[in-house]
Parts: structure tokens; C-alpha cells; sequence
């Protein structure tokens, strides 16, 4: 079990997150939900060992990961939010590096990419460099890259940027598959309907601290609210929508350029 | 009735060539202001050395040259003297045009970015077109300005005789002229990219811009060691001007200087007209593809990024890698990073062009001042037994250059992520991708330049020597590296020029000269040179060990306390002082 334990991270003199404390179940998809600046990204970059907390700390099975870092790294698949791919490799040859360094002998790593090139649909651009891929391509690769060598921790940022509707679906289905093979994963997004759609938990965010944390149905009944957009919206307190379109439209029209 | 409005201040056409000119000097590796000005400093010291050069050397000369034609009443002898260095002025200004054209050689024509980016905007395609050339016209302009300024007023003091008038029309006569000469090479190389980029691929492209990189360093460098042995020779002269070399774009652009001062030779006629047509041709060249360029990926925008076939793969070269990484997965994945990065990257690629450009300008400056026939070359001697060795020095200083430069630096995230502690590994991997790299190219050249000259055995022993001394100056280098290279933060100021200059200039006559010095006293006593490599494998095996018992010191990156955003991360550590900046 991950379990974070009163996650705290100070940029300078502005807080990051505070307080923040949750738990990760094996075999359960925990969804991070947070507007803008509520701090989703400073925790799945603590949680990814790629920061360290100002204070509190990240244990898994009540260890603490920053003491055996590369350890808990090794059974981590991390995909982040941005696709930051060294976009002069092909995408094999991107996978051959991440394989490589997470130690996978070459026979079985090429046997892997080959599959994962064919299940993920980019098997016929494999002699092509990644900058010649789409977004979604590029999103493929990150995932597969993540998964590759069988983590026992996967931490999704924003997983379905880019993607079709059917290798979203196909992706939803994969993590619920995974989760239920026992893996701890954690799912960031900002998408609402996805998160509910295969998270069991959600924790929201916001403003660096913990406005709700229980199962989306819980959150719902709870709340009295017919959808988790509709509970996101109240435990994030949120503008009026309305009053938003309202002021989106004047900054369209205002000091208009083009008239008709 | 559709109304596009008009910026007050700024016309789009005014924003575009202000945008497009900066775009020419945007760097992964250039990341502040302040480390920007201190590129455009090295670049135009670079740049402006030979110009002093002419000064001191070549000015003086002149003036004493024509004390003797006066006093033997020779006044020809002065012409063709005072032609001789404007050869040299119009050479300095073509190569160094073509210097700066290759610096932003990426960014010469309009890309299919431009076209994406453009395109849904409420521009015609001549506000775009005419926006990039007048910031390509602008670089040119400035560069060619400031070089030859330098040379042409101290030529027209140098060579004017009559009042301010005569010193005024030399002045501008020198400066058309070799404006005209810039704008030429410049043009020249804006329409072949173009045109390279309309009907083949980008590829093809790239791989071009690195070989005339490497041409123009190395003109530039050979003209400088020519300056260094100047000596007045007018028969050189009366060759390219009146004789076969007329047909030489440099020769061109002497007529026009002599055409805009009044002389009415038909030879001289006959060259000016081959500078005026030959620079409208360029100009006109490079404006055609600037349009057709345009359209074409105007047309291009509107599909998917489409295929670009298959990239180079390198594939011995990572073989060998691999194989001198041992056998460690992490190592072996690192090494081929390394080697397809540096076989794909071109600003890295032009780092260790422009080093071996000096290793190449070297040897010709020893073969032309001491090997004046073939002949002479083909026993054993200094002249060419250094050249593998000179060009594995410099070959080894620019890949190690090329290691400092990040590689799309947000990606290295992939190393702090996925990669395991700091282990052999990266070392490893480090010294068999600098193997991999130097070894086979090295051992080719002393075969292929030294079997004709000086027969199979020889060869085959400086192939021993060289071999052992290359893998010497691996073990060296790697011990200067202690992290993953292309995944650092580029820190200015690393080769620490100021103070250690000296092993820059020194290290190629340690490196080379004294081995093949020491080599050619050998020959002939087979055991003593056997021992000789033996000495240089075992310390390279020394070296090896060092190495070995550091690489637990290798670093792959901090976790990164900074900030929250990903993508402002490389912005902020990038402009950080050196000695605060990131190491992932």
C-alpha cells in the first residue's frame, strides 16, 4: 500500500501543497482531481520520487520511498503530463532506451516493443523519428514506455491527451485491467467523466490542500449531487459558469478587430 | 465587408521580420540574453581574427612592396599586388558570409511551421515572404556590414594615393564589392537549402549544411594560416584575374571593385558583369524558393506530418558501442543514445565539425608549407603520420563540446525517471559511444592515407600507434565527464577557456606530434614500437581503472525542487547561473 502522509512543499515562500494526506490501495485506481494550480502536478512529482516533500512523506508498505528511491523507481511506470520524448529516436529505438536502463535484457525487450508497437497501432511508423509522430502517437509511447516493464506502481498524468476515441477506450479498459491485476495506480486528470468512469477513489484538490477524498459514489450521495463535474465543482468552489461565459464573451468582443 | 486591422505601432510585416530575426539566433543551448551576446562575441571574434590578420600582415607589406615597385619604376607590379589583396578582403568576406549563413542554416527558409503558424492568419504569402527575407537581408546586411568594414577602411588608407575624394570612392568601391561578394555566397546557399528542401528531403538537407559548415570553417581556417605565411605573389593574381581562375566568384567581384573605379580593361568588364549577373541570379534563386517554398508547405500544412523516411540508424557504429559497453542493459541503451543523438543532432554534429575543421586546416597548413610535390610524401614522415592522430584530438574536443549541449533537455526526464543510480553504466557507455565514434573513422583514414603513401607495413604499424593513442585520449576524456551527456543543462563557460588555453593549443603536439615523432625514430625496430603501443594501451588501462573506481560519481540528474510546471522547468533552469543550474 502507497500511503502519503501529510505531503507538504513549499516553492520559496509560496506554498505547493499542504497537508496532504491520502492512501493507495493495490488493485484500486485512485483519480487526482484538481483545477489549475491546486497542486496535482507537485503531488504526482513527489509521489514519482522526481521531488522531494518540504516535509511529510510518501511510504510504501510503510517504507519510506526517498530511502530506497531507486528501489521504489524500479516498479514505478510513470507517464507524465507533457510528452517530453527525445523526438530525434524512432519510436523503438525510444523504447530500447527506457527498456535499457530499467535493465530488460535486449531479446525480451524487442519481443515487448514489437508487441506493444502492434497492439498500439504504430508498428508500421516504427522507422520513423518520433518528431514525425502525432500527439497521440507520442502519448502511445509514453504509455507504453511507463508499462513496459511491469511496474507494481503506475502514476498516469493526464494518460488520454491526444488520443482517439477508441484507443481511449481501449486505455480506460487497460488501467482498470491493471488495477485489477493487483497494481497500485494513481490517474490525474482533468477529464471528469474518464475519472468516473475508472477511478474506484478520488482525491480533489485544491488550492495545494484536500477538498474531498472518498469514492465517487460516496462523494455524490454525500454531497447530494448528481455527477462528480457537479461535485468537482462544489468541493472546488468554482466560479459560476455563467458568470465566466459571461466574461470570456466581453474579452472576445472587446476592443474587437475583425467586424462583419 | 471584412476590415483586418493595422497595429498602430507595428505593421505585421514589421512584426514578422522582427520575429523571423530572432528566430535566427534561438538556441536550446543559448537560453539568456546575456549568454546570447556572449555567442554573437565568440562568433565575431572568431570571425574578425583574420581581418586583423590582413591588417598586420598583409597592409604593411603592401606599403613595402610599393616603396620597392616605386622605386623601380613598376607601377604594374602595384596593381597586381594591390589585386592580390583584394582577393584576399573578397575571400575573407565570402567565407565569413558563408559562416554566418551556415550559423543559422536551420533557419533560412521558410519552414512548414511558419506555414501552420501563418497560414489561418489574414497575411498574404508576400508579407510572409518578403517579412523572412527581410530579416535574412538584415543578417546579412549587419554581419557583412561589421567584417568588412574592418578591412575596407584600412585598405583604402593602405592603398590611396590621391585626396579624401580617391580614399572616399575606395572605401565604397571595397564595400560594394564585397557586400556584393556576401550577398552572393549568402543568396547562394539561401536557394540551394531551398531547393534541396523543395524536391528532396530534409535529410538531405541537414546533411549538407554540415558538409558546407565544415568546408567553411576549414576556408576560413586555411585562409587565416595563409595569412600567417603571407608573402605578396602576383603571378597568383594575374592568374585569377586575367587568366584561367577567372571563372573563381571571387575573381568576379575584384573586377567589379576595379569596374566601380573606373577601370575599363574588357577583362575587368568581363568580371564585373559576372558579379552583377552572378549575385542577381543568387538574389533572384533565393527569392524563388522563399515563394515556392511557402506554397509548397502551405500545401503540405493542410496534411498530416506524413512519413520522412526512415532516419539514419547508425548501425555499426552502435554495434561496436554496445558491444565496448559491456554488458549491462542500462549502458548499452545509453551508448546507443549517445551515438543516434550524435548521428542525428546537427548542432552537435557541427561541434565536432568545426573542431575537426582545425585538425583539418592544421595538417594542410604543414603539407603546403612543407611537402611541396607528392613526391616528398611518400616516405615516412611528420607532415602525415599526424594527421589520423591530429584529427582524433580534435575529433575527441568537439564530441566532448557536443556532450555539454543538451539534447531537447525537457526529455531527459526519461533518465531521472527510468534510469537506475548513479552506476558504471553511463561511464561505460560514455567512453565506448567516444570508442565507437573516433576509432573506426580514425583507423580508416590512416589506411586509406598512408597505404598508398607509404605502403601496407608502415600503415599497419601507425594503425597500432594510432589505435593506442586514440584509446588513450578516450580514457582521458571520459574522466573528464561525470554525467549522462545531452541530458545537462548547458553550463557556459565548462572548457574554461581562459584557463586552460594552453592544453587547447599544446595537447594536439602532445597528442600527435611527439608520438609520431617518437614513432619515426622507432621504425625499423619492430620490438621497441611494439612496446611503444604496449605503454600507450597500458595507460590507457590505468585510465580505465581510474575510471572505473569513479563512475559511482556519475550523476543523472537531481530531483528537481523548483517548480510545479514541466514545461516552464527548462526555461527558468536554463537561465540560472552556472553554478546554480540543474544537472537533469
Amino acid at each position: 500500500m502507497l500511503t502519503i502522509e501529510h505531503l507538504t512543499k513549499w516553492y520559496g515562500a509560496l506554498p505547493g501543497i499542504q497537508e496532504v494526506s491520502f492512501e493507495v490501495r493495490p488493485g484500486e485506481v485512485l483519480g487526482l482531481l484538481g483545477p489549475n494550480g491546486s497542486g496535482k502536478s507537485t503531488t504526482v512529482k513527489i509521489l514519482t520520487g522526481l521531488m522531494r516533500p518540504t516535509s511529510g512523506a510518501v511510504r510504501l508498505d510503510g517504507r519510506d520511498i526517498f530511502d530506497a528511491l531507486q528501489a521504489y523507481k524500479a516498479i514505478l511506470g510513470y507517464v507524465p503530463e507533457e510528452p517530453h520524448l527525445y523526438s530525434h529516436l524512432t519510436g523503438p529505438e525510444y523504447l530500447r532506451l527506457v527498456g535499457g536502463l530499467r535493465g530488460i535484457s535486449r531479446p525480451a525487450l524487442d519481443e515487448k516493443i514489437d508487441r506493444f508497437l502492434q497492439r498500439l497501432g504504430i508498428y508500421d511508423d516504427r522507422y520513423q523519428a518520433i518528431s514525425a509522430y502525432s500527439k497521440g502517437m507520442k502519448q502511445k509511447m509514453l504509455i507504453a514506455a511507463a508499462v513496459l516493464h511491469n511496474p507494481h506502481i503506475i502514476v498516469l498524468d493526464e494518460p488520454f491527451s491526444g488520443l482517439d476515441v477508441s484507443a481511449a477506450r481501449v486505455l480506460k479498459a487497460f488501467v482498470r485491467a491493471l488495477a485489477s491485476e493487483g497494481k497500485l495506480v494513481v490517474f490525474s486528470s482533468h477529464v471528469l467523466e474518464v475519472v468516473e468512469q475508472v477511478c474506484t477513489r478520488v482525491v480533489i484538490l485544491k488550492s495545494g490542500r484536500i477538498a474531498g477524498h472518498d469514492s465517487v459514489a460516496n462523494l455524490r450521495t454525500m454531497l447530494q449531487l448528481p455527477s462528480l463535474d457537479a461535485v468537482f465543482a462544489a468541493l472546488t468552489a468554482e466560479e459560476d459558469v455563467e458568470s465566466r461565459l459571461h466574461g470570456l464573451l466581453d474579452a472576445v468582443h472587446a476592443g474587437s478587430a475583425v467586424s462583419i | 465587408m471584412w476590415r483586418v486591422p493595422i497595429a498602430d505601432s507595428e505593421t505585421p510585416f514589421a512584426l514578422l521580420a522582427r520575429t523571423f530575426f530572432a528566430e535566427l539566433f534561438a538556441s536550446e543551448s543559448v537560453a539568456s540574453e546575456i549568454q546570447l551576446h556572449r555567442v554573437f562575441v565568440w562568433v565575431f571574434a572568431f570571425l574578425l581574427l583574420p581581418g586583423f590578420f590582413l591588417l598586420v600582415q598583409v597592409f604593411p607589406a603592401y606599403q613595402i612592396a610599393g616603396v620597392v615597385a616605386v622605386a623601380h619604376h613598376r607601377p604594374a607590379q602595384i596593381e597586381a599586388q594591390l589585386n592580390q589583396i583584394l582577393l584576399l578582403i573578397v575571400t575573407y568576406s565570402m567565407v565569413t558570409t558563408g559562416i554566418v549563413a551556415l550559423f543559422v542554416w536551420d533557419h533560412l527558409n521558410i519552414e512548414r511551421r511558419d506555414a501552420m503558424v501563418l497560414g489561418a492568419l489574414p497575411l498574404t504569402s508576400l508579407t510572409i515572404v518578403g517579412a523572412k527575407l527581410t530579416a535574412l537581408a538584415a543578417l546579412l546586411l549587419g554581419g557583412s556590414l561589421v567584417v568588412n568594414l574592418v578591412t575596407a577602411i584600412p585598405f583604402a588608407f593602405t592603398t590611396t594615393l590621391g585626396g579624401w575624394l580617391t580614399l572616399v570612392r575606395h572605401v565604397a568601391a571595397c564595400l560594394v564589392a564585397n557586400v556584393a561578394a556576401a550577398t552572393f555566397v549568402f543568396a547562394a546557399l539561401v536557394a540551394i537549402r531551398g531547393a534541396v528542401m523543395l524536391f528532396a528531403r530534409e535529410r538531405l538537407a541537414n546533411i549538407l549544411g554540415a558538409l558546407l559548415q565544415f568546408g567553411f570553417v576549414v576556408a576560413l581556417l586555411c585562409f587565416l594560416i595563409v595569412l600567417l605565411d603571407y608573402g605578396l605573389r602576383p603571378s597568383a593574381s594575374a592568374f585569377f584575374v586575367d587568366g584561367a581562375g577567372a571563372s573563381v566568384p571571387t575573381a568576379w567581384f575584384v573586377g567589379l571593385f576595379e569596374w566601380l573605379l573606373g577601370v575599363t580593361r574588357p577583362s575587368v568588364d568581363a568580371l564585373a558583369t559576372r558579379a552583377v549577373l552572378g549575385t542577381s541570379i543568387a538574389g533572384a534563386g533565393a527569392v524563388l524558393v522563399s515563394i515556392a517554398g511557402l506554397r509548397r508547405h502551405m500545401q503540405r500544412a493542410l496534411a498530416s506530418a506524413g512519413r520522412r523516411g526512415p532516419v539514419p540508424t547508425a548501425r555499426m557504429t552502435r554495434l561496436l558501442a554496445r558491444t565496448l559497453a559491456g554488458r549491462r542493459p542500462a549502458a548499452r541503451a545509453t551508448a546507443e543514445f549517445l551515438l543516434l543523438t550524435v548521428a542525428r543532432s546537427r548542432p552537435h554534429q557541427a561541434l565536432v565539425g568545426v573542431n575537426l575543421a582545425v585538425g583539418v586546416a592544421m595538417i594542410a597548413a604543414v603539407l603546403s608549407s612543407h611537402a611541396h610535390t607528392l613526391a616528398s610524401l611518400v616516405h615516412p614522415r611528420t607532415a602525415t603520420f599526424w594527421a589520423p592522430l591530429l584529427l582524433a584530438w580534435w575529433a575527441m574536443i568537439g564530441l566532448r563540446a557536443a556532450f555539454f549541449v543538451p539534447a531537447q533537455l525537457p526529455a531527459s526526464w526519461v533518465f531521472r525517471s527510468h534510469a537506475p543510480e548513479p552506476e558504471r553504466g553511463y561511464w561505460a557507455a560514455t567512453r565506448a559511444a567516444l570508442a565507437a565514434l573516433t576509432l573506426p573513422p580514425i583507423a580508416g583514414l590512416t589506411l586509406v592515407l598512408l597505404v598508398p603513401l607509404v605502403g601496407w607495413p608502415l600503415a599497419a604499424w601507425h594503425l597500432l600507434i594510432v589505435c593506442a593513442a586514440t584509446l588513450l585520449l578516450v580514457e582521458v576524456v571520459a574522466l573528464t565527464i561525470d554525467f549522462v551527456p545531452f541530458t545537462r543543462a548547458y553550463q557556459a563557460g565548462h572548457a574554461r577557456l581562459k584557463t586552460r588555453w594552453w592544453l587547447y593549443v599544446l595537447g594536439p603536439f602532445a597528442f600527435a606530434y611527439v608520438p609520431v615523432r617518437i614513432e619515426l625514430h622507432l621504425i625499423g625496430h619492430w620490438v621497441a614500437l611494439l612496446e611503444m603501443a604496449a605503454w600507450l594501451l597500458a595507460g590507457a588501462a590505468v585510465l580505465e581503472y581510474v575510471g572505473r573506481r569513479r563512475a559511482h560519481r556519475w550523476t543523472i540528474g537531481e530531483p528537481d525542487d523548483r517548480t510545479d510546471g514541466s514545461s516552464a522547468l527548462t526555461v527558468l533552469d536554463l537561465a540560472m547561473p552556472a553554478g546554480m543550474a540543474p544537472t537533469g
